[in-house]
């Protein structure tokens, strides 16, 4: 889990994106629109993820990208265009979700969750591979499902992390928090995505029991 | 009407030749993925290996290549691949410059029918046709492009 | 929260020094319960990246052309304003064309006829194609992901994902045999 290598999957080489960054600037609309050919679908996931609603992330998307045009001057280079461009994104999905709420919000005081379960974290559910899990659509539709059933502010700080690689320190600056804040709700999100996913855990334990059976059957 | 015209008319005419005669090539890549303690990815699969690192292939760390080739399709004649596990097989349904329609069946090792389906699919993408591997948590993979 | 997995989140993101992070290891390799909840936080995160990027290659390619036309409007609004401030531009223009209105024309006509004429002698299954899936796209940049037109996995079930990078499109049909559910 190297946020560092995953940071650098998330972009191109940064030299190629200045250079775009630089024509765009000039009015090279080509070059704007090779930016937007890179990282759309990225930009598209992390507003689904905070919104949870297609049209939406989609409206989230665009306006980032014509934001990020009209602000192409203030961009300095000092971090890869998709990091800057990101936090756009971000700004405006939480924004959308505080201007436009199709739900009433669920209690956001990490005082008041619903985890009456203890304040641990669970231990690794599924005995195969999590990859091939997404494999299976009623698994992806349980993820989808308790990505759904999480409050704004947690789902918010999980899809920062797993998606982007965003530090506890940059979630806070985007989120307007402090870093104590933002641990505390991803260390809430993981532990309801756990609890929601939880029942899993029966189809495992005999997975379990086999696996251990075959181990011990080979040691001998 | 002006001799430029003409000219130009003809220059449009020899332009709008199709540059394709009815066939397709198609490059097929067999692929064992498996998940071990060093990740390591076939030098072979280098034009795979970014869609390779995705969900849902992350599920896997290790990949070889099997079996590789090309087949030469025309139209409603089907042809046999044989895979280092299983077969498979290819018939060309239409094409037009762009998009390839194919048919596709794929058989296990004991020959038992798997999948068959018709994808239309545009020139130079990948279809990429899967299911679990042999050996536990391994993947099977027949990777297809066609142009 | 309890400290010792407040410190196991943070080793599991990168959060710790050196120093913390070799401590929590240190513990870790004692106690099993904590390996086991390190691994937890890794699963979680590769099942909520893997199905958020699944998710979002799932949206046809067509609405992020339609998404990028918007933007190009609108970033043609932006710069608009400075073009048309230009005094006596379109005065300049009418007087242009005036001056060079027979050529104008002819070549209007000629080029039409030529145009014309390239869509008529086309391959006509390219429009059959563009008719049957809809609306002909004339954007420059046009993908349309692969269609699957029927699929059939005996004794299994078929899943159909699109993935979507700088290099094209990638559809993955995957089949799980009817008896096996994947990652367990």
């Amino acid at each position: 889990m190297n946020k560092e290598g995953q940071r650098a999957s998330t972009g191109r080489d940064p030299v190629d994106d200045r250079e775009l960054v630089e024509s765009a600037r000039k009015g090279d609309r080509d070059a704007f629109r090779t930016l937007f050919e890179r990282y759309h679908r990225r930009a598209y996931a992390l507003a689904f993820g905070v919104l949870r609603h297609q049209d939406d992330a989609l409206d989230v998307v665009q306006d980032a990208f014509i934001k990020a045009h009209k602000y192409l001057d203030k961009f300095e280079g000092n971090s890869s265009f998709y990091t800057w461009l990101y936090r756009i994104v971000m700004n405006l999905a939480i924004d959308h979700l505080r201007k436009h709420r199709r739900v009433r919000p669920v209690e956001l005081d990490e005082a008041h969750l619903d985890d009456s379960s203890g304040d641990e974290l669970l231990p690794k559910m599924l005995g195969g591979n999590p990859g091939r899990a997404l494999l299976d659509k009623e698994i992806r539709a349980r993820i989808d499902q308790a990505l759904g059933e999480l409050s704004e502010n947690h789902r918010a700080v999980l899809v920062m992390r797993e998606l982007e690689g965003m530090s506890y320190e940059e979630m806070a600056q985007a989120m307007g928090c402090s870093k104590g804040t933002i641990m505390s709700r991803l260390f809430h999100a993981r532990k309801n995505m756990q609890k929601r996913l939880a029942d899993l855990l029966d189809r495992v334990a005999v997975n379990d029991e086999t696996e251990d059976a075959a181990a011990s059957g080979s040691r001998a | 009407m002006s001799l430029r015209f003409w000219l130009a008319t003809s220059i449009v005419l020899a332009l709008a030749q199709p540059a394709f005669a009815g066939d397709a090539d198609c490059n097929y890549i067999e692929i064992a993925a498996t998940k071990s303690d060093k990740a390591a990815m076939d030098p072979e699969l280098k034009p795979l290996e970014k869609k390779l690192k995705k969900a849902p292939f992350s599920a896997w760390n290790t990949f070889k290549k099997l079996s590789a080739g090309t087949v030469s399709l025309t139209k409603n004649k089907q042809e046999s691949i044989r895979l280092k596990h299983g077969s498979a097989s290819l018939m060309l349904r239409d094409r037009t410059e762009k998009r390839v329609e194919l048919t596709i069946t794929k058989d296990d090792e004991k020959g038992k029918r798997v999948l068959e389906a018709k994808p239309a699919l545009k020139v130079a993408d990948y279809l990429i046709v899967g299911g679990p591997g042999g050996s536990d948590d391994a993947g099977h993979m027949l990777a297809l492009t066609c142009k | 929260m309890k400290e010792h997995d407040s410190d196991l989140m943070a080793l599991a993101d990168g959060e710790l020094d050196e120093r913390a992070a070799r401590e929590v290891e240190e513990r870790i390799a004692r106690d099993q319960t904590s390996r086991r909840k390190l691994e937890g936080v890794g699963e979680i995160s590769e099942l909520v990246r893997g199905h958020l990027e699944l998710t979002s290659d799932a949206v046809p390619r067509k609405k992020f052309d339609a998404l990028w036309r918007e933007i190009d409007k609108s970033l043609d609004r932006e710069t608009e304003p400075v073009k048309t401030r230009a005094p006596g531009f379109l005065r300049r223009v009418g007087r242009w064309f005036d001056h060079h209105r027979s050529h104008i024309i002819t070549g209007a006509v000629s080029a039409g006829a030529v145009a014309a004429l390239a869509l008529v002698l086309r391959n006509p299954s390219d429009g059959a194609i563009a008719t049957k899936h809809g609306p002909l796209d004339t954007t420059p940049v046009v993908h349309r992901p692969t269609e699957i037109e029927s699929l059939d996995t005996p004794g299994g079930t078929g899943t159909v994902f699109n993935l979507e990078d700088e290099d094209g499109s990638t559809t993955v049909i995957w089949v799980t045999p009817e008896d096996s559910v994947e990652g367990i």
